[in-house]
């Protein structure tokens, strides 16, 4: 029981930081994959 | 020999096999590639807002949003990796990232998203139309329409219950895709665009309809996504209930919300379970589907659950329109009343359209990915063995199918259960496909088609590292979401660990039978036969002289069409090649076919049997697997490749020899140029033939016509100076003189051939039948060369 209290009160909780750095990490990510794939459009084959 | 003492006999007394190792594949653009994604990506927009909205409350559509923008980044990497693998799909790339193991789980956690996307697309369809049927009913009963007696009956208003309605309408929807699957249903890009066509006039409408109405009515925007406008329903926290964690950490009551909202993009796989099949140029059309993909979930899921908070009451949005948010919206637009029902019965219209062929996809889907690893050896080869009358793999389908019945009606048409459980299966496969995807960064460092954005690259022991940013940052939020989501969501955490542990153990003991029992079958196979693995097929590869005979093989007890073709072609002038298609779901291998996928104890059996025919008629024939998506594609490619002049088929359990022939001629016009015209036997059983010309070929001529040309040329002749017309070029004249008619006035050409010929019916516009003749029997035996008909406008 101790080891899952330790769990969700302090293990778990760590992964909202990485949610938080994954989420602005991925900003990037969608503005560049969206001008890219909008690029993909304009070329001709 | 014993079969373990693996010595070969020396290769003149084994038979020849050439295996293609790429499968013949028909392409579509990628119009026809983004619309059968959005079969499944689209049909959540129709559940997952009310969903979401039921976990984490009115803040929801914010979430939708941002996991429809998140949804870019997740494509993205999706995209790298069917830049990588053709074949793609999560089994291959987890599999050469992290070995077996994972992939094994991986396809357990995909087959459970797979097998939930049925019974939730049903649920929701027949909640749509469950819901459509109450409101009509008191429609009709405000008007005064409805009898006293049925009033009495319902005590009120006549209404039916939502759930179980729902829930046996799914049943009989998955019932009818079971039956179409276990027939072997055509899976038709056309479909797939046209249900699409459909949804976005639907989508167009609503969109311009509500945001009218958002600004007639001045509508809210719903509450910002902040820890304090979060409202968690208690199932919503799951084994965190009785715990603060959710409330007390904001940003964590942020995480449980996205991970209660990622449902919304369950479907990305099939991207690249389709990118196989997508025209040249493969990786622009792909990126372009992608974008196609990305805008339309993005207005559709993104905006429309925006919309639908801020137009449907607070009062009635959940307790009433929960199930079916759509029609919520379309009754409480700005407009008259009746224009607002015809609205709400095309939105469960193409509701209907949507989610029940997510129903369909679901089937093949798990189909094709169960079929895939079973060429892999994952799965035995009872799994694949195929129906005795279709040809088809029906004991998945029907294991598929049992699996969803029972889903369904555990569910009771409840869909919030439903969509719990569904996000299980959707975030733990993009996490491994994601994180398998970092793997293959460090391990195979080439040339991708397409990299996920942005990388940045360190000076490390005086060389450049590259590090992956964007990949690392969208794996950081799969993996955080898919961990949390393990205890937030009671109901998906038991039966997704239990789902996926059930099939893990189904695929590891099957893998351990397969590779004994595989054993076996390659010691039979070298024995017996010599494999000749080939890129593509050709002529000269597989040793058979221009003008050969094509028999198609599928299922070893019925080869009646074999023995004709060798009782009635003399092999010392003809060849005979026995081809197989072999049918390759989506999913499955593109290239690098090994042996073993090849070749199960089926194949074995089925190539030992025609051998042993052909050894009765003391003739020799050539063996040929081809992988192909569609074995009529694949039978007019290989017939071109190998310069045949007949192909040979036995008649179909599912179609008339005429329809037989009507595909083929499809799949010819389909074909690129040069191309070559054959004969196309269909042998019933009684030994009766069907003859068919496929292609442009010389038509057949009445004799009056005949009579025709030569007493005009007879005329012609009496005149100085036409020493040179021949038969030939009157009815060049003739063609040409009607060519120009034609491109002048059609209606006139069309009516004047109508009145004076009872032509061939549409069906059979590219192929001619021919009568059951000697003389045309004789043909195939020894087929003349046709001369191709000068270029004429118009249809043929």
């Amino acid at each position: 029981m101790q080891k899952v209290n330790f769990l969700v009160h302090h293990i778990l909780p760590l992964f909202q930081y990485l949610f938080l750095a994954g989420l602005i990490g991925a900003v990037p990510v969608i503005i560049i994959t969206a001008i890219k794939t909008a690029q993909s459009m304009l070329e001709e084959d | 020999m014993s079969a373990g003492s693996g010595a070969v006999p020396p290769l003149s007394n084994r038979v020849r096999i050439v295996v293609a190792t790429s499968v013949m594949l028909t392409f579509i653009s990628y119009w026809r590639a983004a619309a059968i994604v959005l079969n499944d990506l689209g049909s959540s927009a129709f559940y997952a807002g009310g969903i979401a909205e039921q976990a984490v409350g009115k803040s929801a559509p914010w979430f939708i949003l941002g996991v429809m923008l998140f949804a870019f980044a997740v494509r993205s990497v999706y995209v790298e990796s069917c830049s990588m693998f053709t074949r793609g799909g999560v089994y291959r790339v987890v599999k050469e990232a992290l070995g077996g193991a994972f992939a094994k789980f991986s396809v357990s956690a995909l087959m459970f998203d797979y097998i939930l996307t049925g019974p939730i697309s049903g649920v929701s369809a027949g909640q749509y139309i469950a819901g459509l049927i109450n409101e009509l009913f008191s429609a009709a009963d405000a008007h005064g329409w409805i009898p006293r007696a049925m009033h009495a009956m319902f005590h009120g208003t006549p209404h039916i219950d939502v759930n179980h309605s729902a829930a046996a309408f799914a049943i009989v929807v998955t019932l009818y895709y079971w039956w179409q699957n276990i027939k072997g249903i055509e899976e038709s890009s056309d479909k797939a665009l046209r249900v699409m066509q459909i949804t976005t006039v639907m989508v167009v409408i609503l969109l311009v309809w509500a945001i009218y109405t958002v600004l007639h009515t001045h509508a809210a925007l719903p509450p910002l996504p902040i820890p304090q406008n979060l409202k968690f329903s208690d199932d919503a926290l799951g084994f965190l209930k009785n715990t603060d964690l959710g409330k007390t950490f904001g940003l964590f009551g942020i995480l449980i919300a996205f991970g209660h909202s990622v449902l919304a993009m369950s479907g990305e796989e099939s991207l690249a379970q389709v990118n196989r099949e997508i025209a040249s140029p493969k990786l622009r059309n792909l990126k372009r589907a992608a974008l196609i993909i990305a805008i339309f979930s993005f207005v559709f899921t993104g905006l429309g659950s925006m919309l639908a908070v801020m137009i449907i009451p607070d009062a009635v949005r959940v307790s009433v329109y929960r199930d079916n948010l759509i029609s919520g919206m379309a009754m409480y637009m700005v407009g008259p009343h009746m224009l607002k029902l015809i609205f709400r019965v095309f939105v469960v219209v193409v509701g209907f359209l949507i989610l029940s062929g997510a129903i369909n996809t679901s089937i093949i889907g798990s189909n094709g990915v169960l079929n895939r690893v079973s060429e892999d050896g994952v799965l035995t080869d009872w799994f694949r063995r195929p129906h005795k009358r279709f040809g088809t793999s029906y004991r998945i389908v029907n294991l598929i199918v049992a699996l969803q019945l029972f889903t369904i009606i555990g569910s009771g048409g409840d869909v919030i259960l439903l969509g719990d459980a569904y996000a299980f299966g959707v975030i733990w496969s993009f996490t491994l496909n994601s994180v398998a995807m970092l793997v293959l960064r460090f391990k195979y460092k080439g040339e991708r088609g397409w990299r996920v954005p942005p990388n940045i690259k360190i000076p490390w022991r005086g060389r450049k590292v590259e590090i992956p940013l964007g990949l690392a940052s969208v794996f950081m939020v799969l993996f955080s979401v898919a961990v949390v989501n393990l205890f937030t969501k009671e109901n998906a955490t038991i039966a997704g660990v239990g789902f996926s542990a059930v099939f893990f153990a189904i695929f590891t003991v099957s893998e351990k039978i397969n590779k004994r029992k595989f054993a076996h079958v390659e010691q039979q196979m070298k024995e017996h036969f010599h494999l000749l693995h080939q890129e593509t097929i050709a002529r000269e590869g597989v040793q058979v002289r221009p003008g050969s005979v094509l028999v198609t093989v599928r299922d070893y007890n019925t080869l009646n069409h074999l023995r004709w073709t060798l009782e009635t072609t003399d092999t010392t002038e003809t060849d005979v090649v026995v081809m197989e298609a072999r049918l390759t779901g989506y999913g499955s291998a593109y290239q690098d076919l090994a042996m073993e996928q090849i070749f199960s104890d089926y194949e074995q059996t089925l190539f030992t049997k025609a051998v042993s025919i052909a050894e009765n008629y003391g003739k020799t024939i050539s063996l040929l697997v081809v992988p192909a998506r569609d074995v009529w594609s694949a039978i007019v490619q290989t017939a071109n490749s190998l310069e045949s002049s007949a192909v040979v088929s036995g008649v179909s359990s599912k179609m008339t020899g005429e329809e037989q022939a009507f595909r083929l001629g499809q799949a010819w016009e389909a074909m690129p140029e040069p191309k070559r015209q054959f004969v196309f036997n269909v042998v019933r059983p009684d030994n009766t033939v069907e003859t068919y010309r496929v292609g442009p070929h010389t038509p057949t001529m009445k004799t009056e016509d005949v009579h025709l040309v030569h007493k005009i040329w007879l005329d012609i002749k009496k005149f100085q100076g036409t020493e040179d017309i021949h038969h030939s070029d009157i009815v060049t004249l003739a063609l040409t003189r009607l060519s120009r008619d034609y491109s002048l006035d059609k209606d006139d050409v069309l009516k004047n051939l109508k009145k004076g010929v009872r032509g061939p019916s549409p069906k059979a516009a590219n192929f001619v039948r021919e009568p059951d003749t000697e003389d045309t029997q004789k043909r195939t035996e020894s087929p003349r060369r046709e001369q191709p008909m000068p270029p004429v406008i118009g249809p043929r």
